[in-house]
């Protein structure tokens, strides 16, 4: 009966987790403990950041034309430049985006780190896993448009890294860089690319979510009011202890060579910029396949789930077996002809976890986990009992 | 309906009611700094009330030396301010407290909350 | 009527408090306590407990990982609500619920787990025999 529980590869890893779980659990309870919202985490900050972008959304302008700057026409980096410094709480609000956006890449990081030390990214979770690595992309991408959408020096030199680093993909390089500049070069044009690219996929990241959530039943989205605080106030004393500063106007006469890095979001700058491009692009799609293959390739031989199944003569179609299933492994469908009852539990094998959740669920006995049928527990139950002593 | 409004549970709720929509207008009002021309009847109020008074010592009134270190701090961090701005280095002060306001909350909140998680639970005898 | 011959019936998740289990089914640890495990505490039905109670033991001690630790995600908030009558389905109404004890013990929480199921079995020794039914 013992399972993968004691010998699964990242046995040690698990244990540690535990260990760092039951101290925090001795600070704060399992009702606060923030490592039981891991999931929540991340999607809170989602929220702070479509609030506070939508407000700097307001007021900031896609060009990066300053040929009539003297006319006091605007630009990205003066529109910037106005939310931060004249704008009331602008500064401050263009800080909680920048930090809600770093923090978010922890706790993804502390998220991702969680489930796989705890086992919880194999088999039926499979689904879990890979949209939620595509979710990590999309989100340090949407971080990187954020940075060019700044337009100082940084933006330039980043874009410039970006497009050399899009142009060197053999056959669809040149069209993905025209793509991302919005022509052949840089032009107004290109940050309104920028901005959609932004914007568009921040919202196709609740597509993704839609996804990641799919397969689980009452997803833990939101942590509790005293956890949002304190992740709230994280935020906002990073905004007043680093508060942020745009660099000099980006001028495309100029080509800037250094600059201060976000380590949360632009690594991969760090990384370009220390290696031919060939083998950046090598290491970062060798590495996100190797990512995305764990589930597969940590355990060659994975123990078979034992799946659920139901007693087709017993079931009386309750749904309560369906309702608490947390993997949403269970659909009713309509009863066999001849049969008294209108419904009849089904389980999706693929998505079965075999925790036997629908065997509690059941009062009729009518589904079963193969390898401890309710039958079973009920005989040992009776055994221990009469074996006294 | 009626009853229930003019019943003294009714009436203190409307009061609150009432106080919370007048405090909101005061906020957006403190926003423009108190500015604008009163008709004559709510200036006559308010100074014969002290309000005024107390606007004008408390409410808006930038005391200078009071954030005087924290405005040190932030200018050592570069925050600047646009001489024509009407955004301040208060607003990262105001921040900083909101956030330290938050984390007192958020241990408040915990510590009474932390009561009623379990790690053992006793069914309650049926009756 | 000695307290040697009651047995406490223990059924937990095996990913829960680690508990040791000899070959026959007993905690060496507690005296008079014998041991089922689960792969997840949501599989315990309320209709077990109550086997259980009816076939003799003094106690059942229902035993998952913390609430919000379940690696099932929610099978020990399951077993939770339906033990309290919140979920169906729930415990008959004759069912003695002074008998039952409900841990959520993550695994390095042993000592938490002796020292708890080993009052309760001091306590349940107080209580008046199970009327007959
Ligand atoms: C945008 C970022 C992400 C958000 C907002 C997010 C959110 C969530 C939430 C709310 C859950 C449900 C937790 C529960 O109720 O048990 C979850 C589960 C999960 N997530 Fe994510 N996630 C994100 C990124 C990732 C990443 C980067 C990975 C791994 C590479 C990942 C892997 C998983 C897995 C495997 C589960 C299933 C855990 C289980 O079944 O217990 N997620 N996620
Ligand atoms: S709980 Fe049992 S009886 Fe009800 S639908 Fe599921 S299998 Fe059928
Ligand atoms: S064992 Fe039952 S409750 Fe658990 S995943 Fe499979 S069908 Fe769902």
């Amino acid at each position: 009966m013992q399972k993968i529980v004691d010998n699964h590869p990242l046995k040690a890893f698990n244990s540690l987790t535990l260990m760092l779980e039951n101290i925090t659990n001795k600070v704060m309870t399992s009702k606060y403990n923030p490592f039981y919202y891991h999931g929540a985490l991340p999607q809170y900050y989602l929220w702070v950041l479509y609030l506070s972008g939508l407000l700097l959304f307001a007021y900031y302008i896609p060009t990066i034309d300053n040929a009539y700057f003297s006319k006091n026409l605007v630009n990205a980096w003066t529109s910037v430049d106005y939310i931060t410094k004249s704008l009331p709480f602008g500064g401050v609000i263009r800080g909680i985006h920048r930090y809600a956006g770093d923090a978010m890449v922890i706790t993804i990081f502390l998220h991702a780190i969680r489930v796989w030390f705890t086992d919880r990214y194999r088999q039926y979770r499979w689904l879990q896993w890979v949209s939620g690595i595509i979710l990590a992309i999309f989100v340090l991408f949407i971080g990187q448009t954020g940075y060019y959408l700044v337009w100082d020096e940084r933006s330039l030199l980043l874009t410039r890294m970006t497009a050399g680093a899009f142009e060197a993909i053999p056959f669809i390089g040149s069209g993905l860089k025209t793509w991302f500049l919005n022509g052949d070069q840089i032009t107004n044009l290109t940050l309104s690319n920028f901005l959609f690219i932004h914007i568009g996929l921040s919202f196709f990241l609740l597509f993704g979510l839609w996804v990641h959530y799919l397969r689980m039943t009452r997803p833990v989205m939101t942590p509790p009011p005293a956890v949002n605080y304190i992740l709230t106030a994280f935020v906002l004393i990073c905004v007043f202890l680093f508060p942020i500063n745009s660099g000099q106007m980006a001028d495309l006469n100029t080509q800037p060579n250094a600059f201060e890095i976000d380590w949360f979001f632009l690594f991969p700058y760090a990384l370009l910029s220390q290696m031919p491009v060939g083998a950046y692009w090598a290491v970062m799609v060798l590495g996100t396949v190797a990512i995305t293959a764990l589930p597969w390739i940590m355990i060659p031989k994975q123990p078979a789930i034992e799946t659920a199944e139901v007693v087709l003569n017993k079931c009386t179609g309750c749904s309560l077996c369906y309702k608490d299933c947390p993997y949403q492994a269970i659909e009713m469908v309509p009863a066999p002809a001849g049969s008294r009852f209108k419904l009849l539990a089904t389980v999706k094998d693929f998505r079965c976890s075999g925790c036997g959740v629908c065997v509690g669920a059941c009062a009729f006995d009518a589904i079963d986990l193969p390898d401890l049928p309710d039958a079973e527990v009920n005989a040992k139950i009776k055994a221990l009992l009469e074996a006294k002593g | 309906m009626i009853k229930y409004i003019l019943s003294p549970k009714g009436i203190i709720l409307l009061a609150f009611a009432g106080a919370v929509i007048a405090v909101s207008v005061l906020m957006a009002w403190s926003e423009l700094g108190f500015s604008g021309t009163l008709p004559d009847w709510l200036t006559d109020l308010t100074t014969r009330i002290g309000l005024h008074g107390l606007i004008s010592e408390s409410f808006n009134n930038l005391k200078p030396g009071l954030g005087g270190d924290l405005t040190k701090f932030l200018e050592g961090k570069g925050v600047s301010v646009n001489p024509k701005s009407t955004a301040s280095l208060g607003d990262y002060g105001y921040i900083l407290f909101m956030g330290i306001a938050l984390v007192i909350a958020g241990i408040a909140i915990m510590i009474i909350g932390k009561e009623d998680a379990e790690e053992k639970t006793v069914i309650p005898v049926k009756k | 009527m000695s307290d040697a011959q009651k047995t406490v019936i223990t059924l937990i998740c095996e990913r829960a408090v680690e508990v040791n289990v000899d070959g026959g089914g007993a905690c060496p640890d507690v005296p008079g306590m014998k041991v089922i495990k689960f792969p997840c505490s949501g599989m315990i039905q309320p209709l077990m407990i109550e086997a259980a109670l009816k076939n003799g033991a003094e106690g059942v001690v229902v035993c998952g990982c913390q609430i919000g630790d379940c690696y099932y995600r929610e099978g020990n908030r399951m077993i939770r609500e339906r033990l309290l009558g919140d979920r169906p389905p729930t415990m008959k109404k004759g069912t003695d619920r002074r008998r039952i004890l409900a841990l959520w013990l993550a695994r390095p929480q042993k000592d938490r787990f002796i020292s708890e199921s080993k009052e309760f079995i001091a306590k349940l020794g107080s209580l008046p025999a199970p009327e007959a039914k």
